[in-house]
């Protein structure tokens, strides 16, 4: 995980973006940018890209408290399962998302990734 | 006198709520969290102010992205009531091109039923990684529980309707 504590965190006025040694990735605030693809989607790159290196079976992204996105936002979380699904026939490791049972936006949208990508993509609700 | 928290639906007039403001990228989230306060202060629904964010955030990022040029492109959010419905809409003035485009998203996106159309815009989205998202409408429809329309107004304007049950 410290690896990834190297790459440059984007600073997003109204999101946190923190590395965790025990939590992978966690989110929170709110992203509704027009374009957020440069900042926080290169950022997902940038971590995908160490873990194809570092290979972990599983890296949690916790968004428990990223409470609203635009679509834009959604696109992000699509073009990372995406990335993966194109990295083998074997996903590399899956991507695990912690939600929050109490935000709609959670359940409806990765749900939704989840039927899109079910070897790749884990929800666990809390 | 009544408190908007506690007024019954069939009390509140039928336009309740109305703004209009230039096509700003940073009016969005302003008008955002003003029309989600006021859904939840006037209908004590928590679900449907959340809903309400939603279907605001994404027609006015369309209606921002979409405006035509020029000091006719006032949006205008406007808040009903009718019956037992609450109803989202959205006026701007398009540039012609982009009217074409909304229409066939919205034939694409009501095809089929709210889920199914919401699973296959992330499919679309999912095989056309260089394009823009395009789950605005489908996510409105799907998540924001509404049923969407487009009308024409004199003046090259249109007003995107999202009408929900309260």
């Amino acid at each position: 995980m410290s690896n990834l504590s190297s790459i440059a965190v984007p600073k997003i006025d109204s999101l946190t973006l923190a590395v965790s040694e025990a939590d992978g990735l966690v989110l929170t605030g709110t992203i509704a940018s027009r374009d957020p693809n440069p900042t926080i989607g290169a950022y997902f790159k940038k971590v995908h890209e160490q873990l194809l290196a570092t290979k972990p079976s599983k890296f949690t992204v916790d968004l428990t408290g990223l409470t609203f996105v635009n679509s834009s936002a959604v696109r992000l979380f699509i073009d990372w399962a995406m990335w993966i699904g194109q990295a083998g026939k074997t996903p590399p490791y899956k991507l695990h998302f912690r939600i929050a049972r109490s935000i709609t936006w959670q359940q409806t949208n990765f749900t939704a990734l989840q039927s899109l990508a079910p070897n790749v993509i884990e929800i666990e609700s809390k | 006198m009544t408190s908007p928290s506690t007024r019954k639906v069939n009390e509140v007039p039928a336009t309740l709520f109305l703004i209009r403001f230039r096509p700003l990228w940073d009016y969005i989230e302003v008008a955002r969290e003003l029309g989600k306060s006021f859904c939840q202060g006037t209908f004590s629904d928590p679900a449907l102010a959340e809903r309400a964010r939603l279907v605001i955030q994404e027609a006015l990022e369309n209606a921002v992205k979409y405006s035509a040029p020029g000091s006719e492109s006032e949006l205008e959010l406007q808040i009903t009531t009718e019956g037992e419905h609450v109803e989202f809409s959205i006026g701007s003035r398009p540039d012609p091109i982009h009217l074409h485009s909304l229409r066939e998203e919205l034939e694409r996106v009501c095809a089929n039923e709210p889920q199914q159309a919401y699973i296959e815009a992330f499919t679309r989205a999912a095989m056309e990684p260089e394009a823009s998202a395009r789950l605005g409408l489908a996510r409105m429809r799907f998540e924001g529980n509404v049923e969407l329309s487009v009308v024409e107004e004199p003046g090259g304007r249109i007003r995107l309707n999202a009408k929900s049950v309260i």
